[in-house]
């Protein structure tokens, strides 16, 4: 690389050294409670959950510090000094590669990964408590959002409640499912100003934690419920130089699943059943199933609480838009008032709570175009050689020995997508805002 | 430079000089993007492609634009180096199209879509010459993007219209 941004080596430690590196501190700068989902499933904690949580951990936590430099490019050079238990583990060829390629290949970014012994006091192994394992069969990582409400329905449908566990990541609350096996792993940052807004590795901490989940319950799979304009939509439609978004793209969860089944030293299995769906498409089997009731409780919005308005969602990002189509397309309706913009309005104007109607922001409008040209471009490639193209490089990442399947698999879910994106432009009054910004598209 | 120059109707109006501009700007991404070693592999595998495939490329590639590159090569159509780099120029310049689009639509500028076009044609345009300077290891050509007084910004030099 010529100009590659290049960072300074970040030690993560167990207590604050002095040094000129800098330093951040399990406990105190990077905050996880990983022993919660041992603790829950009433079995052993073992040092390698332990060691996989602050690795993702870490790696989250640099990949939000270390701002990029865009002039130079997207690629950024990242080292990262993580402390683990099981040294032997971590220092296996196999692992590192698999590590760092799965790394690299969600992220853009060239990652060197020392792993160094960890001081303090493993986690105490304990004899298996004689209880029966739960009989759990799906873990699913539940973000609040409509796709992972969908998958948790679907596979309660499937298996029954009891075998179905949700792994949430956060300081939230919980309001969805309270009948359900439920677990929430705390995490928080804090120390430095968390200023670099790709936050790419997003995924990893909330993969792995699900992934511990199912190997402590002995589950048989790892469900992620992403749909695949989700999943394939960002990564065919990069953004001028950006790195291609695969938060879920199955090319990702593979390597993913890889590494951590070398770490786990057991084979952990992701499923994916809804990744060749449009998200109207899953809704609408959830609407046949009788399954609906509570999706508009789920949050699809991407932007703070604080900029929604008071309401729900602000109603233009990327996720409220594709919300508002998918559930048109099941002919599903969202509450009045549910959303800070109305998307079917003649102008982009918000109705705030305190009665008080605002002009949109250029920064909601720069947002809103973004999602819709998302949504347009995306819907354009169902019948370009752009679109042909693009169908066959990212069909060889789904599975490079036998693309064709995937490629007509990907073909079939751009034409559907561009069904429920031109049902829904069609809805909309002819002189609406967004049919202004369509128009330029 | 290349965005800014084609949301001026004067320029627009010079599509040669837009072409060029693309060849710089794609260019000074390669610089960028496209380390000595990868390149290298590139020269090996065009000279000698059943002794350096694309395996060897796609474990060279680390940025955006090598990986790019790389999965031209490994379609498995024997794509040369010449028309993966074009390929991927192509799609860079499409990358920076939509990104322009965005942000002239979210401004509400008057050029929100002819610019973006322009760009997207120039840089289709220049892709191959920018592709076949990096292999030769030439640099893009100066260029002052600046308006001289004998430029005819019009471009009714060939007796056509006004646009």
């Amino acid at each position: 690389m010529n100009a590659l941004t290049p960072m300074r080596l970040l030690r993560v430690a167990e207590d604050a050294p002095s040094g000129a590196d800098p330093v951040a501190v399990l406990g105190r700068d990077i905050r996880t409670a990983s022993e919660r989902i041992a603790r829950y499933c009433v079995t052993q904690h073992e040092p390698i959950y332990e060691d996989l949580a602050t690795l993702v951990e870490s790696m989250a936590y640099l990949d939000r510090q270390a701002v990029r430099r865009r002039s130079n490019g997207w690629t950024r050079d990242l080292t990262i000094e993580v402390p683990v238990y099981e040294l032997g583990q971590f220092v296996k060829p196999a692992i590192g590669q698999a590590l760092v390629d799965a790394a690299w290949f969600l992220t853009g970014d060239r990652w060197r990964i020392d792993f160094v012994a960890r001081k303090g006091r493993p986690p105490v192994r304990q004899g298996a408590l004689a209880l029966p394992p739960a009989p759990i069969k799906h873990v699913v990582p539940f973000s609040d959002g409509l796709d992972s409400f969908a998958q948790v329905q679907l596979s309660v449908r499937e298996h029954g409640q009891d075998a179905v566990m949700l792994v949430r990541a956060g300081l939230g609350r919980d309001r969805a499912f309270p009948k359900l096996a439920s677990l929430r792993v705390p995490r928080k940052f804090s120390g430095v100003r968390l200023r670099e807004t790709t936050y790419r590795t997003r995924p990893l901490v909330f993969y792995t934690l699900a992934a511990v989940g199912a190997v402590v319950t002995q589950a048989e799979a790892v469900v992620i419920g992403e749909n695949g304009q989700g999943a394939f939509g960002p990564a065919c439609l990069p953004f001028a130089d950006e790195w291609w978004f695969r938060s879920a793209h199955p090319g990702f969860v593979r390597r993913w699943a890889k590494f951590l089944g070398l770490a786990l030293e057991r084979s952990i299995r992701f499923e994916q059943p809804q990744l060749w769906k449009t998200k109207g498409e899953v809704l609408s089997v959830l609407q046949e199933a009788g399954l609906i009731t509570g999706w508009e409780q789920t949050n699809s919005c991407a932007t703070r609480p604080n900029d929604r308005h008071g309401r729900h969602g602000c109603g233009v990002c990327g996720g409220c838009l594709l919300r508002t189509v998918s559930a048109h397309a099941a002919g599903l309706s969202l509450p009045p008032g549910h959303n800070a913009f109305d998307v079917h309005a003649l102008e982009d104007r918000v109705q705030a709570q305190d009665g008080q109607e605002k002009q949109m922001t250029p920064g909601e409008r720069a947002v809103a175009v973004r999602a819709i040209a998302a949504m347009a471009e995306f819907a354009r490639l169902a019948d370009s050689p752009a679109g042909a193209s693009a169908a066959g490089r990212e069909a060889r990442l789904v599975d490079w020995a036998n693309p064709e399947v995937a490629q007509a698999l990907l073909l079939r879910l751009l034409q559907q997508h561009r069904s429920e994106w031109d049902g829904f432009l069609s809805s909309l009054p002819s002189r609406s805002w967004v049919h202004e910004i369509v128009g330029q598209l | 430079m290349l965005c800014r120059m084609a949301e001026r109707e004067a320029d627009r109006a010079q599509p040669e000089r837009l072409r060029r501009q693309a060849v710089a700007a794609l260019v000074s991404d390669a610089g960028r993007e496209i380390s000595p070693v990868f390149l290298r592999r590139l020269r090996e595998h065009d000279s000698a492609p059943r002794l350096f495939g694309a395996g060897e490329i796609a474990a060279a590639a680390q940025s955006g634009l090598e990986t790019d590159i790389a999965r031209n090569i490994s379609s498995g159509r024997g794509v040369d180096s010449t028309d993966a780099l074009r390929d991927a120029f192509r799609r860079r310049g499409e990358g920076y199209a939509l990104e322009q689009k965005c942000q002239l639509i979210a401004d509400r500028h008057p050029a929100a879509t002819l610019a973006p076009q322009s760009v997207k044609a120039a840089c289709d345009e220049g892709a191959l010459i920018a592709a076949t300077l990096i292999l030769s290891g030439q640099a893009a050509p100066r260029i002052n993007p600046r308006v001289r007084l004998n430029d005819d910004l019009l471009g009714h030099r060939n007796g056509e219209a006004a646009p």
